[in-house]
């Protein structure tokens, strides 16, 4: 990825958004999808990450936002090393056509469906739009996987259900996914059961574990 | 296997286990004996479904494996969320049909209790202890409509628990 690609995305971002609302899929679908090959797919994610920071920038731009946790900032994603730019678990992911970094084999199997890979009908996370689930790269923000607080330290918008859990809902598609991790982790039998462990099967990161699903305050 | 995850995953993994026993669905205002049959066989048979899944056991097994030690909170998750929360579930049905006069009992907890034991006779135990018993559907539907049967005959209106339970006494020193 050059640097000019890198003045484009910016360049489109900082133009006004003409068009209507983001569509809520494409991140969902696009991101961390894109993560997976984007050691070797930095074009097509810049461009996933510039098509959403056109459509999202006068969004984001409102509400200033520092996440924490481990992230990763705009520059990592333009660097040609894996290491530097896959967070916890998404190295399992496969995205869908990522031929130029699959393996015979992956080519062989045909695209694979990522779980996050979904439309905006099947987005599995109920809340509103935030940075995380924007064009936050493009943007020169850091991206989670489940924690945004802002400059002032108050959390905001997080790309989880944890309303839903401590509303006293049901949980989520998504974390219906992670509880059946744990599940077969458990059934499996094969080492310790531990939230590193968890995290690896579900793919996800331990920090959004312990933010969805701390203990309620109610106690059990 | 030893566990290191957070309690709050824990509790969480419990109650999704746990939800997926369910009482049916029943209309409390029209509830007649054929509908608490209905329902009651439908939680049985979802009960025995999920305890004799591979997770049920592993989880089971795990909180069993903690019980005794520091980490006993396993064991409080696990009881909590899973026999309470699911005895809290379907008392509300035994109270509703209590109330349609369809059944005769003091203390629900009791009565779901015994249709607890009922359901679940020695199957849990011997599945924890490693015992292969394989439940096929129609095994468990067949013993979902046995323990159901004998529940009503036991707590049917017009036949108080311990009248129930001397006859049953009574009919085991004849035999």
């Amino acid at each position: 990825m050059t640097k000019a690609t890198l003045t484009g995305v910016r360049a489109r971002v900082a133009r006004p958004c003409s068009r209507p609302a983001p569509h809520a899929g494409s991140w969902t679908g696009a991101g961390p999808a894109a993560i997976t090959g984007c050691a070797r797919r930095t074009s097509s994610l810049t461009g996933d990450w510039a098509r959403e920071g056109v459509h999202t920038s006068a969004w984001v731009s409102k509400r200033p936002m520092r996440p924490i946790g481990r992230s990763i900032d705009a520059s990592s994603w333009l660097q040609p090393t894996r290491s530097a730019i896959l967070p916890c678990g998404a190295a399992k992911l496969r995205s869908e056509g990522s031929t130029r970094c699959s393996t015979r084999e992956q080519r062989a199997r045909g695209p694979q469906r990522s779980p996050f890979d979904r439309t905006a009908t099947e987005r599995p996370f109920e809340e509103p739009l935030s940075a995380c689930s924007l064009g936050a790269p493009a943007l020169g923000l850091r991206r989670t996987y489940g924690t945004v607080r802002r400059k002032d330290g108050k959390q905001t918008g997080t790309c989880g259900a944890t309303a839903d859990t401590e509303a006293g809902g049901g949980p989520s598609r998504r974390q219906e996914e992670v509880l059946d991790a744990v599940l077969d982790l458990l059934a499996e039998g094969r080492g310790a059961l531990t939230m590193s462990a968890v995290a690896q099967r579900a793919s996800c990161s331990k920090e959004t574990l312990y933010k969805w699903f701390r203990r309620s305050r109610t106690g059990y | 296997m030893v566990s290191a995850i957070a309690d709050g995953l824990l509790t969480a993994t419990v109650r999704w286990q746990a939800s997926k026993v369910r009482a049916g669905h029943y209309d409390g205002e029209r509830l007649d004996a054929s509908a608490v049959q209905a329902s009651l066989e439908a939680f049985a048979a979802n009960w025995l479904k999920v305890i004799s899944s591979r997770t049920s056991i592993a989880l089971n097994r795990m909180a069993i494996g903690h019980a005794g030690s520091a980490r006993a909170t396993c064991g409080g998750i696990v009881l909590a969320n899973g026999r309470f929360a699911i005895g809290e579930r379907l008392k509300p049905l035994l109270e509703a049909a209590r109330d349609a006069g369809l059944l005769a009992f003091e203390d629900a907890e009791q009565a779901f209790r015994t249709f607890f034991g009922l359901v679940g006779r020695d199957v849990q135990m011997r599945l924890l202890l490693g015992d292969r018993l394989r439940l096929t559907e129609i095994e468990i539907a067949r013993d979902a409509a046995r323990a159901t049967q004998q529940f009503l005959t036991l707590y049917e209106q017009g036949k108080a628990p311990a009248a129930a339970g001397r006859m049953k006494f009574n009919h085991r020193k004849e035999t």
